[in-house]
């Protein structure tokens, strides 16, 4: 049944490995023994869902999600983990304690997704949009960088207003930082002396 | 897009300013010379706002995202007076305290080109972004004295409250755009519960920015902790921003002044209520000022409330006198200090005029016009917010007004007999910076002088206010 359509067969094939994968890493991200471990897992997660976006044909979001999650904050995450010194037992000693209420709310999420599925689907397309060859990369570039251009151009600002924002609060004078000035490095200055040796002076010749 | 850019470029032109000013300060301009430029770019500005303008009515640029129109010109030259007022104030205050640092009128600049753009918005989210922006620099500058725990505290609070009336003025935004499918104001109508529910938790989220009760509960230790030159900024020039903001969400057509006149006068109502009673225990000058801005918004709100072009005119000339008579009473409070310590509290007022008979006389009158005394320009403020009122047929508001404005003369009133009849509590520190004394001379002589040509400023407000209707 697959054989007969090529491109179907592939992409249902794709599908299966990622989503078997994308399950597979974020069961690990929960029960892998080293926090490390869960964060590289998580990073494997993010990169199967962001393989079934790509299936789905939403490549911005795709590609949001590998250049976001995984390049800044998993990174960030995997910066954290490693530099607290996490013991394990301690990170593991609510799990009696939450098992219940977890449980329950695992058990109401699944609830909903068995009645959502049964119940019967309507197929009419939720807005009247005109199908066109746009992508939505360049649709959401032609939102973002032309008819909200000005709005655009007022966020960075705004971000702008927050970076300026924390280093003024953060940012004191400290004592005893070392800084590099070059001219204090390479200043000659009160280390060296010229000598006026007097004449028939200032040469020795031991024999 | 392009044509349209010569609405822009008061904002563009301001926007440049400070990031130069901001490379200026990295590079080691030092203080005194930014803090010129930034009052030089604020002077361009307003020229700029007078010279390029929309030849007739409302103008509205990058897809209706932005408009100009007379109300949003002159609410930009009032931003653009107390911004520079706030900045002067500031100067002699910081130096004193050691607080002068280069980003101080880079921030207050970049908190200006947020009110320039909310005074100019016709779109929710052109206005939410501009609020962002207004705000963020503003919670920075509470927490400016950094070393200060109370100063901390003012930012944090400042900070939390803020970002929870942005969250709940967005979720009014998305119920909007859900229920009405469109976030420009023109096309906006309240036809349905959704939207009117929505407008009204942006009407809500307006209001804590503008410190109405019942949203008013950050304003009073802010206004504490914050050194006092923000103080003098935060209860200057963000609320006229706030409130040419709510102004134009109100009166977008006469369904909509139907469907909301109940949420301001509500806010109208409490504000000048809690404003007037809650004040009477301060023994904090700026606690006091802090119950004074919100009994003040709720006239200024009950005027915004009739919901006519009236009621419009009387709301905009009720915050400039504030505006002004707030630029005097700060400029002698941020001048008030013995023994080179800043003063405070109420009770160092007390004998003030035997040392300082000037100084006292001129916060005398400030005092006079803020209790709404004639002949100075406080009283035809208040009279004009009545009349827009009683035209409107808000009477239970108007007359609760007047009660609340009794109650409010009393701790003015008790700040002027604290100087001039209580025992002295010793000499302040003289002299006094030539800036602060320029600015407190300007108040109390235009608060005074209103009454020798009081149709100016109304006729200028009147164009405004019919701009938009």
């Amino acid at each position: 049944m697959f054989l007969s359509d090529p491109g179907t067969f592939l992409a249902s094939l794709a599908f299966w490995i990622l989503a078997i994968g994308l399950c597979a890493s974020a069961l690990s991200v929960v029960l892998s023994r080293s926090p490390v471990h869960s964060v590289f897992f998580l990073i494997f997660a993010f990169f199967n869902s962001a393989g079934l976006f790509l299936l789905l044909g939403a490549e911005f979001l795709a590609m949001i999600l590998v250049i976001v999650y995984v390049g800044a904050v998993a990174v960030l995450f995997l910066f954290v983990v490693m530099m607290l010194d996490m013991e394990l037992v301690i990170l593991r000693e609510g799990f009696t304690k939450y098992l219940p209420l977890g449980t329950v709310l695992a058990a109401i999420l699944l609830a909903e997704l068995i009645l959502v599925m049964s119940l019967p689907r309507d197929n009419t397309p939720a807005a009247n949009n005109p199908v066109t060859d746009i992508n939505n990369t360049k649709a959401l570039g032609e939102l973002i960088y032309d008819d909200y251009f000005l709005l655009f151009q007022v966020s960075g600002l705004i971000l702008l207003v927050s970076m300026v924002g924390s280093i003024v609060l953060t940012h004191r004078v400290r004592a005893g930082v070392r800084r590099q000035s070059i001219y204090d490095q390479t200043a000659r200055a009160g280390r060296i002396r010229l000598e006026d040796p007097g004449v028939g002076e200032g040469v020795h010749w031991d024999v | 897009m392009i044509d349209s850019l010569y609405l822009l470029l008061p904002l563009i032109f301001m926007s440049g300013m400070t990031l130069a000013l901001l490379l200026m300060g990295s590079f080691g301009s030092d203080y005194g010379g930014i803090r010129n430029m930034a009052l030089f770019s604020l002077l361009v500005v307003g020229a700029t706002y007078m010279v390029a303008r929309p030849p007739t009515g409302a103008e509205f640029g990058f897809d209706g995202l932005f408009m100009r129109d007379g109300l949003s010109d002159f609410s930009a030259i009032l931003i653009l007076v107390g911004l520079a007022f706030a900045l002067l104030l500031s100067d002699s205050w910081l130096r004193r305290e050691t607080l002068l640092r280069r980003e101080f009128p880079v921030l207050v600049l970049f908190s200006g080109i947020g009110m320039l753009l909310m005074v100019s918005s016709s779109n929710l989210m052109t206005l939410y972004l501009a609020m962002e922006l207004q705000s963020l620099p503003l919670y920075v500058l509470a927490a400016w004295r950094t070393r200060d725990l109370l100063s901390n505290e003012a930012g944090l609070k400042y900070f939390v409250l803020g970002s929870l009336a942005s969250g709940i003025m967005l979720f009014g935004m998305s119920l909007v755009y859900g229920f009405s499918g469109t976030l420009a104001f023109t096309d906006l109508t309240l036809d349905n519960a959704g939207t009117v529910a929505g407008m009204t938790l942006v009407m809500i989220g307006l209001g804590f920015k503008l410190s109405a009760s019942p949203f008013h509960m950050w304003t009073p230790d802010v206004y504490e902790g914050a050194p006092t030159p923000v103080t003098a900024l935060f209860s200057m020039v963000p609320k006229v921003a706030a409130l040419v903001a709510l102004a134009r969400l109100y009166v977008l057509d006469a369904a909509s002044v139907e469907m909301l006149q109940s949420v301001l006068w509500f806010l109208a109502f409490l504000s000048m209520v809690w404003g007037a009673f809650a004040a009477l225990g301060q023994s904090q000058i700026k606690r006091l000022l802090a119950y004074s801005a919100i009994g003040n918004i709720g006239y200024a709100l009950m005027g915004l409330a009739s919901g006519t072009a009236l009621g419009l005119e009387s709301a905009l000339v009720y915050i400039t006198i504030y505006l002004v008579t707030m630029a005097g009473v700060f400029a002698i409070v941020l001048s008030m200090r013995r023994d080179g310590q800043p003063l405070e509290a109420l009770d160092d007022l007390r004998g003030f005029s035997e040392h300082h008979p000037v100084v006292a006389l001129l916060l005398a009158v400030l005092m006079f016009s803020a209790a709404g005394i004639p002949p100075f320009a406080g009283f035809f403020a208040k009279v004009y917010v009545f009349r827009a009122a009683l035209d409107a047929g808000l009477i239970f508001l108007a007359v609760f007004g007047a009660i609340t404005a009794v109650v409010a003369a009393f701790y003015y009133l008790r700040i002027v007999r604290l100087m001039y009849f209580d025992e002295g509590s010793g000499a302040h520190d003289r002299p006094l910076s030539p800036t602060l004394s320029f600015v407190m001379f300007l108040a109390a002589a235009l608060v005074t002088g209103f009454l020798l040509s009081p149709s100016g400023l109304v006729t200028v407000a009147r164009l405004a206010a019919l701009s938009v209707f």
